[in-house]
Formats: structure tokens, C-alpha cells, sequence
């Protein structure tokens, strides 16, 4: 497909590997042609300029040619006015969770522009050191709705009544929310549905009812594929843990309790 | 044109070495076959002799013939100083810059979620293992500066710090002899944000 070119669109990397000695496949996030496959001819190595732009999280513009498995980049600069570091470090496994989603659930070659804007927005809330839970259930609650994956805050799925706060429901995945007991198994607080829909996310209960809902509705999402970037942060979570322990027991005097890495952690 | 099965077989195998596609692949087969036949001989007993003999250091995960490296049995390196670098290509740079007494740790990658590559798969148990032994003092992270680089490095500060040693990352930014115009902004970046004060 030779003569197709797009200049400078808005892009980010969600995910790379290396090519040959000094190439790079990237698979990137464009916000007028959704996702696609970028191969980056010469990017690493010590003479290259763009391989410190080249990095995820960083908000970039492209330009490329060509189109499927063939697109080449031809060139690539910082947004401008955008931020030129990645992530906090601290929030890197967060950042990677959000390019997970998007590589198992937006399709390649199918423009996205809100869900686009939806990550940007996303990224900043992260650089901004929010509070990483919130910040994550967001993200999750708006792609569901915007991929069309009906996920429908705030109305029974029979009869389409209005939630309400007093009232318990349960979630089914390709229904919606059903009235139930406030003593039944597993079922949501109303209030807490309600807090979700209306982006209310500071109360533990409220953030607990929504990491389950949301947990529940990406599973049927995926169909059954695993997130490795869980797996990976609940490692990463269990060895913060030992380390804290350790230094209990070694040094009690040592350090002030090491405060847990849950806000590191996806879900 | 089709190979002969033994000669498909080598351009195969040869294609496992990095940046070598079909058409290196069979140039070095055939030179190999051809004018290179003592070497190829030579190349084949030294592949097999190290696949047989080489193994990692038990202490620091570096490439070794014995069961610790020449670095980690040195009585004249100090043990409190650790060094953690994600390949041993990195251990090797380091000891030809002569500067470092210290020792070191070989993750044999780097922090990658998107692979499922995490703690287990770079080794960190056995690193939480040498930093509870009591000798180390001070960690130094010297991963890459990639994203991928310092998220290994921000973890591995936070497992340090929590058993209150000193963990501390190398400095990154303009290279020695550069123009500052000629440098991306990302670099740029980085520098500024790890300035040092002068005249202390
Ligand atoms: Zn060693």
C-alpha cells in the first residue's frame, strides 16, 4: 500500500519491542486512526534522537507511511505543550495496566478518538499524582461505556428505573443491574453505583464496590484473557511486602512502617 | 532453489543470532562450508564447550565457569557496595570504566508488565536473599533510563530502602563532550531535573 501518508497525528507508544539491531516495532495509539503497528527504522542506539521520545506515556506526534503491517514512521516530535518525561516512576505499573486494556479491548485500524482524549486525560491524572484507585476505576467505568460494552450506570436493566442509593442490586455482565436484597450475596450498595456514575470516588466502600463491579465487567470484556500487567504488579506487591516485614523484624527502630504500595497496584 | 536438509538446518540455527535474517543466515552457512571449515569447527566446540560449562554465579547471576565469579570471590572487592544492571554486557562496561570497586547484581532484563516479565523472571529473590545477609549497604541502580529501566529501578529502591539500606540511582543526562543544542528534549529533561549544586 504505497502512497497512503498521514501527517503529525496525535499518538502514544502503548507498546514496543525491539527489531532487528537498531529498529523498533511499535505498537501505537492514534487518535484519528486508532491502533496500528509502527515499524521505527534505526531508533536505538546511542546516535539516535528519537529514541528518548519513543517512550510510552509520553504524548508524541507522528508522521508515517504506508498502512497494516507495512506502516513506517517518518517522523516523530514531542505535542507541544505536552509533558517531554514519562510517568512518575511510581506510577509506571498503573500506566502499563491502561496499555494493557487498550491493546485487549480497542481494536486495531478503528479510530477512538474519545477513548484517545479519555487516556490522555487519564496519563495526566497519573502525572499529577492523584489518588492512583480513583484515578484507575475512571479510566475503566469511560472506556466500558465509550467501546460500547454497555455497561449502563445508573438504570435497572429491566424497566430502566432509575438506581437507587437504599436499594442493593446485583451485576450481569451482558444485562445490567437487577434489584435484589440488601442481605444478598456479592450485591452492590446503590449509593455506590451512583457514586461510580457520578465520578464520586473517595469513600473505601464506594471505591471497593466499584474496583469488584469493574473487575466483573472487564472480565467478560476480555473473554477470558489474563491482564499480565496483574500478575506482574501483585509480584511486585508481594516482594514490597516481604521487604516491609524484613525490616520489622530486623530493625524495628530503623524506619517508620513502610506504608503498603497499594496505589501502585491496578486492581 | 532448496537447501540440502543439513545445510537448511544451519542457515535455521544461525538465524537465532540477533540482526542475522535469511540472507546473512545463508552467506555465513556457506562461508562456513566453504572456505571456513576450521572455524566452523572451532565455532561449533566452543559453543558446545561453554553451553556445557557455563553456568550463572550463585551469588550474583553473572556468566561463570565456576560456581561464584571472579567479581563476587575477589576478596579485594568491597561487598557492601551492589551494583544492579539488567545484562552482563552492562557488568562488563562498567568494569572497563576502571572507577568501580563494588559488586554486582545481573537482572537479565528489566521490569516489563506488557511480557508478564516481573520479579520472579529477573531474579529478585534471589536478590532479596543477598540484601538479607547483611553485607550490602548501598544498592545502586544502574538499570537504563528507559521506562521500562527505571520502573525496575524505582522497585528495587523501595525493597532497599525498606530494609533501611541506602539504595541510589547513576546519573543520566547530557554525555560528556555534547552539545546541548544537539541534545533531545527528553535527555534535556532529565538533566535538569537531576542538577547538582556546584562549589560544595
Ligand atoms: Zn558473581
Amino acid at each position: 500500500m504505497r502512497g497512503r501518508r498521514v501527517e503529525l497525528d496525535a499518538v502514544f507508544v502503548l507498546h514496543h519491542r525491539p527489531w532487528r539491531d537498531t529498529s523498533r516495532m511499535l505498537d501505537v495509539f492514534t487518535r484519528e486512526h486508532g491502533r496500528l503497528m509502527l515499524f521505527a527504522r534505526g531508533v536505538r542506539g546511542p546516535r539516535s534522537r528519537s529514541a528518548s521520545l519513543l517512550q510510552p506515556f509520553v504524548p508524541l506526534l507522528a508522521s508515517w507511511t504506508g498502512s497494516g503491517e507495512t506502516a513506517q514512521l517518518t517522523q516523530v516530535e514531542a505535542a507541544p505543550g505536552g509533558p517531554v518525561a514519562s510517568l512518575p516512576a511510581g506510577a509506571l505499573l498503573s500506566g502499563w495496566y491502561l496499555n494493557e486494556l487498550l491493546l485487549k479491548l480497542v481494536l486495531r485500524a478503528d479510530p477512538q478518538p474519545a477513548v484517545f482524549d479519555l487516556y490522555a486525560r487519564t496519563l495526566d491524572r497519573l502525572r499529577d499524582r492523584q489518588a492512583v484507585p480513583a484515578v484507575l476505576r475512571g479510566f475503566e467505568r469511560d472506556l466500558l461505556v465509550l467501546l460500547g460494552f454497555g455497561l449502563e450506570l445508573g438504570r435497572e436493566a429491566q424497566g430502566g428505573a432509575p438506581l437507587q442509593a437504599d436499594r442493593y442490586y446485583h451485576f450481569h455482565p451482558s444485562l445490567g443491574f437487577v434489584a435484589t436484597g440488601d442481605d444478598a450475596e456479592a450485591a452492590y450498595a446503590g449509593r455506590s453505583l451512583l457514586a461510580l456514575a457520578d465520578d464520586d470516588l473517595q469513600e473505601d466502600a464506594v471505591l471497593e464496590d466499584a474496583r469488584r463491579l469493574m473487575r466483573t465487567a472487564l472480565d467478560d470484556a476480555l473473554e477470558g484473557r489474563e491482564l499480565r500487567t496483574r500478575g506482574v504488579a501483585r509480584a511486585v506487591t508481594r516482594s514490597a511486602a516481604r521487604a516491609a516485614a524484613s525490616s520489622v523484624s530486623a530493625s524495628p527502630a530503623a524506619l517508620p512502617a513502610v506504608k503498603p504500595p497499594s496505589e501502585e497496584t491496578p486492581s | 532453489m532448496k537447501h540440502a536438509p543439513s545445510v537448511a538446518r544451519l542457515i535455521d540455527a544461525l538465524r537465532t543470532l540477533p540482526g542475522v535474517g535469511p540472507k546473512t543466515a545463508q552467506r555465513m552457512a556457506f562461508h562456513l562450508l566453504q572456505d571456513g571449515r576450521e572455524g566452523a569447527r572451532r565455532l561449533a566446540e566452543g559453543i558446545d564447550h561453554a553451553l556445557t560449562n557455563v553456568g550463572r554465579c550463585r551469588c550474583c547471576r553473572m556468566f561463570t565457569e565456576a560456581e561464584l565469579c571472579a567479581v563476587c570471590e575477589s576478596p579485594q572487592r568491597d561487598a557492601s557496595l551492589l551494583c544492579v544492571v539488567e545484562s552482563p554486557a552492562d557488568v562488563v562496561a562498567i568494569e572497563q570504566s576502571g572507577g568501580y570497586r563494588g559488586r554486582y547484581f545481573v537482572l537479565m532484563g528489566h521490569l516489563s508488565p506488557l511480557d508478564g516479565i516481573g520479579p520472579e523472571q529477573l531474579g529478585v529473590g534471589e536478590l532479596e536473599a543477598l540484601l538479607s545477609e547483611g553485607l550490602v549497604q548501598e544498592v545502586i541502580l544502574a538499570t537504563n533510563p528507559t521506562v521500562e529501566g527505571e520502573a525496575t529501578a524505582h522497585f528495587l529502591s523501595e525493597l532497599t530502602r525498606a530494609r533501611g539500606l541506602r539504595a541510589t540511582r547513576i546519573a543520566h543526562g547530557v554525555p560528556i563532550g555534547g552539545e546541548l543544542e544537539y541534545i533531545d528534549g527528553g535527555t534535556l529533561a532529565h538533566a535538569l531535573a537531576g542538577r547538582l549544586s556546584l562549589g560544595q
